[in-house]
């Protein structure tokens, strides 16, 4: 009987998967594949920025901003969810945060769309994550994330649709 | 009857019928004056509905330019006859999991029309919020301004309760692309923290004609779900 029954809810799982795959399919990228914005900015920004090829998250030990491009298969408006946490506790006259916008444009540039900063607080012991507005990305052309980090902020990574 | 009730009642038979006339004459014009409200009555409701199917068309208007954009074979962007119109709807009756599949890529010119039409139908229909936008203009225009590469100019700021839209001239495509770095991307300058679009909209031997559409702080720009 007992054998029945996990053979029928196996089934249906069977079933079920390539229903919740399919279009909602998402991506995600790791805040590791993301460039720092050198331009104008002096060296010591680029050394204050870790990355962690294992978890492929993005620490920052100063006030920086890292650029990340998302891989879209699709035109649409697209949106991105992004998560960060603070690896150690910090002063209290210290915000612990990281913002970030979604920023769009097609491969002549002559478009360019983006959102609004979001912001998340950065906790030590959660990780919390918040999903930017939509943006227009046209056909083969550039969907991206840009964030500003605080110190001792640490981004992991980003999820948004295909 | 004698000779002097004669004329009593022949008096009485004119005046009779002059009440009679005067009566008809005036039930005439009373259902004239009805006839005439109802006309005008009948007038404002036929404006009435234009006022709504105008707003109704730029709505349908959107939804068919999204549509047209993802049409098979890539037809340019248009209204459709009835005959698009029925073959739409046979379209829609397909299940959409194959509908999804068989979704054509919308080229980059077919979404920045349909994005444009849609986020002007917008800022069209907006009301002005005098209390928000004049502040908004002034502060845009200071913004825009200082950001502005030499060879571009401003043509047009206005803000209305949600969106500003800011027309730009520049001398080529490298300089909207700066104009757009510097004045509405640039963190350092950026005049309020809401979403935006920028496009070019004409290009010729004379410039690059652009427009940018700003969303009010902590707001982002409504595009159409593509």
């Amino acid at each position: 009987m007992n054998r029945r029954i996990t053979i029928g809810v196996l089934a249906s799982v069977g079933l079920l998967l390539p229903t919740l795959e399919g279009p909602a399919a998402a991506r995600s990228v790791s805040a590791a594949a993301g460039a720092i914005f050198t331009t104008g900015e002096p060296d010591w920004i680029q050394d204050c920025l870790e990355f962690d090829y294992e978890t492929g998250a993005v620490r920052s030990s100063c006030l920086t901003q890292i650029s990340v491009p998302l891989a879209v298969d699709n035109a649409g408006t697209k949106a991105a969810t992004f998560s960060g946490r603070n690896p150690a506790p910090l002063p209290e006259e210290i915000v612990d945060e990281a913002r970030c916008f979604a920023v769009a444009s097609d491969r002549l540039v002559t478009t360019i769309s983006r959102s609004r900063y979001e912001l998340i607080l950065t906790r030590v012991n959660s990780v919390p994550s918040h999903t930017t507005d939509s943006v227009a990305v046209p056909s083969g052309g550039v969907f991206g994330v840009d964030c500003i980090l605080n110190t001792n902020t640490e981004l992991y990574a980003f999820d948004y649709p295909r | 009857m004698n000779q002097t009730q004669k004329p009593m009642i022949l008096a009485g038979v004119v005046i009779c019928a002059a009440l009679a006339f005067a009566f008809h004459r005036s039930e005439r014009q009373r259902a004239l004056g009805d006839l005439e409200r109802q006309q005008e009555l009948e007038q404002l409701r036929q404006e009435l509905d234009s006022i709504k199917d105008d707003h109704a068309s730029r709505a349908k208007l959107t939804q068919q330019l999204v549509k047209a954009g993802r049409d098979e074979g890539g037809a340019r962007l248009g209204l459709r006859d009835e005959e698009d119109e029925a073959s739409a709807e046979e379209e829609s009756a397909e299940p959409e999991s194959s509908a999804e599949a068989n979704k054509p890529e919308m080229t980059d010119e077919e979404m920045k029309t349909v994005v444009l039409a849609s986020v002007f139908s917008t800022f069209d229909a907006e009301q002005n919020d005098a209390a928000w936008s004049t502040g908004a203009n002034r502060q845009l225009t200071q913004a825009v301004n200082a950001g502005l590469p030499k060879g571009s100019r401003v043509e047009k700021v206005e803000c209305k309760s949600t969106l500003c839209k800011v027309d730009t001239h520049h001398k080529d495509l490298d300089e909207f692309r700066s104009f757009v770095q510097d004045a509405i991307l640039s963190r350092e300058r950026q005049v309020w923290n809401g979403g935006s679009y920028s496009a070019v909209i004409e290009q010729s031997d004379e410039g690059v004609v652009a427009v940018t559409y700003l969303a009010k702080e902590g707001q982002s720009v409504p595009y159409p779900e593509i």
